[in-house]
């Protein structure tokens, strides 16, 4: 996705001047406050509040004109924010498809450029709904892009407080459990080459850094949802920047037009470089129930002769050969019965090389079926000696050396490691090997139960 | 914010008036010029519990945070409180009748969850030196809300009122039970109800359940914790052969179990209009005006707290 990096890189750049702009002026007005000692209520025509949007602006725009744009762009709140760490906001944009994208600000907040929206080819962008934290009264701006260029703004005031420092949600490690889950909620009827609006959710606490233990007095480190990317059957619909000034749980509706039947991909990245991949069915399959988070069933994919050596993620083979496909339902009947060994080969998650040194590296826990062995690297496509030994070694050990003793192989929804894995499980001998292509995606969405395991348990 | 009956109001004021002399007859005139300001006074709702109603308002200057219910259980030897008080000021106020009733040491003081109006009298009580008994969750959820509850208190009562959070001492994990001297206190920790760090205690003397916020009557329930586990939470403790309890808002003393009702319909109401709101794909801005009204008229601060509580309730139900 050519759109996206290159407004990556810029965007990162007028975030950072943004922030070191704002410490600048936020150190400006505690001088100014003497005089005006309760800023919190200064109203929405405050000298102090055009001041800071105008600085916002500047930084971010630089000296391009933000047109008022109520034509163009309207933006809808609550009222009086019920919720300051959840306030629903919605923005209305006609236009069509020369609007390009649109940049939220929440201007007091510590980080005040919320997101950044751009619209992709396939995307309807009529509207934008999304749910963010405010800190303390501010004026909240919307401003719309157009295709040749053009700026138009729009603004709210909002009275609410609190959103940052009081996290909504203090059940962190549930939080943490179930990150990454996705659900999508389609708006209105399929019809081919109408537009529709989809509702994303994410599972994700969005920890925003700012709440001190008072205890160790260190601030919870950091972690939100940095980049979403939806396309429609390839093409891009929309791409987010984001921060911290969206809630836990980011929810985002969108409007997009699906030509034909397809698959909405959703591809979501925090900013420890976690990676969150999900994959709807447009329209939304017949049996809802607990479906939503399941990833689309794949087309057909024929079975390579040899391991797959191409990417790791995407469609992979309904069989495999000399192997038993399982389902989740059938799996947990098996584990039941008898004595499985259950092999989770899905990667751990290293250190990113980048990463600034001081900077806390903590990977969440690893959800496994109960009783599973994690051993990294089986799947891949051509595996180092090393691991080849310790995954017979392990296979060896866990059953006895019966080679009618059964094994199970899984990783992610949509992985060709565990069908790797297998495969080669199958070739060391093993007769009852069976391949759980929903991997633990599959099996928490059918309602099973996981264990946790740290990446120390995993073999490097 | 304005409480919403007026009549109600007047007439606790009255009652303040009368009780808070009474109970207060040994305190200083200063301790007297507290407490009688700010609460009315602690009625004995069974022998040798003593508790005081808050008001069902949002913490002010006026009412100096004291809108929750407090209270004290005297043993042969010792006395614990239910709860601190909701600003330094208030919990003054309950150390001054606590002392105006007895002398024996103050030797915990239970504090029942990690909202402002519980907890923030604890300061009050460190010369005492007493276990600050808590949920094994509320430390986490003090260190990570404190901060913000303190600078907003300070603004509604003033700094100097305000009071500040005070450490855990003595952490419940799942029951535990603390000795008054002839009397035995059963503290029980539980999952998310009303909030993460729900803390209730069983007088079994007395045949009283100090429900603290696991109880509200007429004032509006406000939600922090799971709708879910509150709703489960308070059948278990339905179940409690218990004839008394005491809510963390509302009067000093109900029925128990009956007094549940009115929270038991209100968060069902609440379940089940969600749920339904969520399965019509109505957005949860639009949820708050369709869910629960049928509530309205019949809590206190209705309109300060049920949005909120719709929003937390969708927030936990949409991904069910």
């Amino acid at each position: 996705m050519g759109m996206k990096s290159s407004h990556s890189a810029r965007f990162a750049w007028v975030l950072s001047a943004t922030m070191i702009l704002l410490l600048a002026s936020s150190a400006a007005a505690a001088v100014e406050s003497t005089s005006t000692p309760d800023e919190g209520v200064a109203g929405a025509d405050d000298p102090s509040r055009i001041a800071r949007w105008n600085a916002l602006r500047e930084a971010v725009f630089g000296k391009r004109e933000v047109a008022e744009g109520s034509a163009v762009i309207q933006m809808e709140v609550p009222a009086r924010a019920l919720d300051a760490a959840l306030m629903p906001l919605g923005l209305t944009l006609k236009g069509g498809n020369t609007i390009k994208g649109v940049y939220l600000f929440i201007d007091n907040n510590p980080s005040p450029l919320a997101g950044r929206f751009l619209f992709g080819p396939a995307a309807d962008p009529s509207t934008l709904k999304m749910r963010v934290r405010i800190n303390e009264y501010t004026l909240v701006h919307a401003v719309a892009e157009t295709r040749d260029g053009k700026l138009y703004g729009t603004h709210k005031f909002v009275k609410a407080a609190g959103g940052c420092s009081a996290p909504a949600g203090t059940n962190e490690a549930d939080a943490l459990k179930e990150m990454g889950r996705m659900k999508l909620r389609l708006l209105g009827e399929f019809e081919p080459g109408k537009p529709m609006q989809a509702l994303l959710q994410i599972r994700h606490p969005n920890f925003n850094g700012m709440q001190m233990n008072q205890i160790t007095r260190m601030f919870t480190p950091a972690r939100f949802i940095r980049t979403v990317d939806v396309s429609y059957n390839g093409e891009q619909v929309l791409h987010v920047e984001s921060d911290i000034s969206m809630s836990e749980d980011p929810a985002i509706t969108f409007g997009f037009v699906p030509r034909e039947k397809g698959r909405l991909e959703v591809q979501a990245v925090d900013s420890t470089d976690a990676r969150f991949v999900h994959i709807f069915d447009v329209p939304a399959p017949a049996a809802p129930s607990a479906a939503s988070t399941d990833a689309a069933p794949d087309s057909p994919v024929a079975e390579p002769k040899d391991f797959w050596l191409g990417p790791v993620n995407g469609p992979v083979p309904a069989t495999l050969s000399g192997g038993t496909v399982i389902r989740a339902h059938d799996l947990a009947a098996l584990l039941k019965e008898r004595s499985a060994v259950v092999v989770d080969v899905s990667n751990s998650q290293q250190r990113p090389e980048k990463l600034a040194p001081q900077a806390v590296w903590m990977p969440p826990p690893h959800p496994v079926i109960p009783g599973s062995l994690w051993i990294a690297g089986a799947g891949a496509g051509v595996i180092d000696p090393h691991t080849e030994k310790l995954y017979r070694q392990r296979l060896a050990e866990a059953t006895k050396n019966d080679l009618d003793h059964p094994v199970v192989v899984y990783c992610h929804e949509r992985c060709w490691l565990s069908w790797n894995a297998a495969k080669r499980a199958i070739r060391y001998g093993y007769r009852k090997v069976y391949w759980f292509p929903d991997g633990i995606e599959g099996w928490r969405a059918a309602g099973f139960g996981t264990e946790t395991l740290t990446a120390a348990a995993s073999p490097s | 914010m304005q409480c919403t009956d007026t009549r109600l109001l007047t007439r606790r004021q009255a009652v303040l008036g009368l009780l808070g002399t009474v109970a207060c007859a040994r305190c200083t005139a200063a301790e007297r010029a507290v407490a009688k300001a700010r609460r009315s006074g602690f009625t004995e709702i069974a022998s040798g519990i003593f508790v005081s109603s808050g008001r069902d308002e949002d913490a002010d200057a006026a009412n100096g945070g004291a809108i929750a219910n407090v209270g004290f259980i005297v043993g042969r030897d010792a006395v614990a409180t239910m709860d601190a008080g909701g600003s330094l000021e208030d919990g003054q106020a309950l150390r001054a009748a606590i002392r105006a009733h007895t002398s024996l040491p103050i030797r915990y003081v239970i504090l029942s969850h990690a909202h402002p109006d519980h907890v923030f009298g604890a300061p009050a009580f460190l010369e005492d030196r007493p276990e600050f008994v808590g949920h094994a969750k509320l430390p986490n959820a003090l260190a990570i809300r404190g901060d913000y509850y303190r600078a907003r208190l300070e603004a509604q009562v003033g700094k100097a009122r305000a009071g500040s959070v005070v450490a855990p001492t003595l952490l419940v994990e799942s029951t535990r039970n603390i000795d008054l001297g002839g009397r035995m206190l059963t503290l029980t920790a539980h999952p998310p109800a009303h909030t993460d760090s729900d803390l209730s205690v069983v007088d079994t003397a007395s045949g009283t359940l100090l429900a603290s916020d696991l109880l509200f009557v007429r004032r509006v329930p406000s939600l922090d914790g799971s709708l879910r586990g509150w709703l489960k939470e308070l059948q278990i403790l339905k179940g409690l052969r218990t004839s008394r309890a005491v809510p963390g808002h509302g009067p000093a003393s109900v029925n128990w179990p009956s007094a549940a009702a009115g929270l038991e319909r209100y968060l069902n109401a609440l379940l089940s209009e969600t749920r339904a709101a969520i399965a019509r794909g109505v957005t949860i801005e639009e949820a708050v005006n369709v869910v629960g009204l049928s509530e309205r008229g019949k809590w206190a601060l209705f309109d300060d707290y049920h949005g909120r509580n719709v929003t937390q309730a969708y927030k936990e139900l949409e991904w069910e």
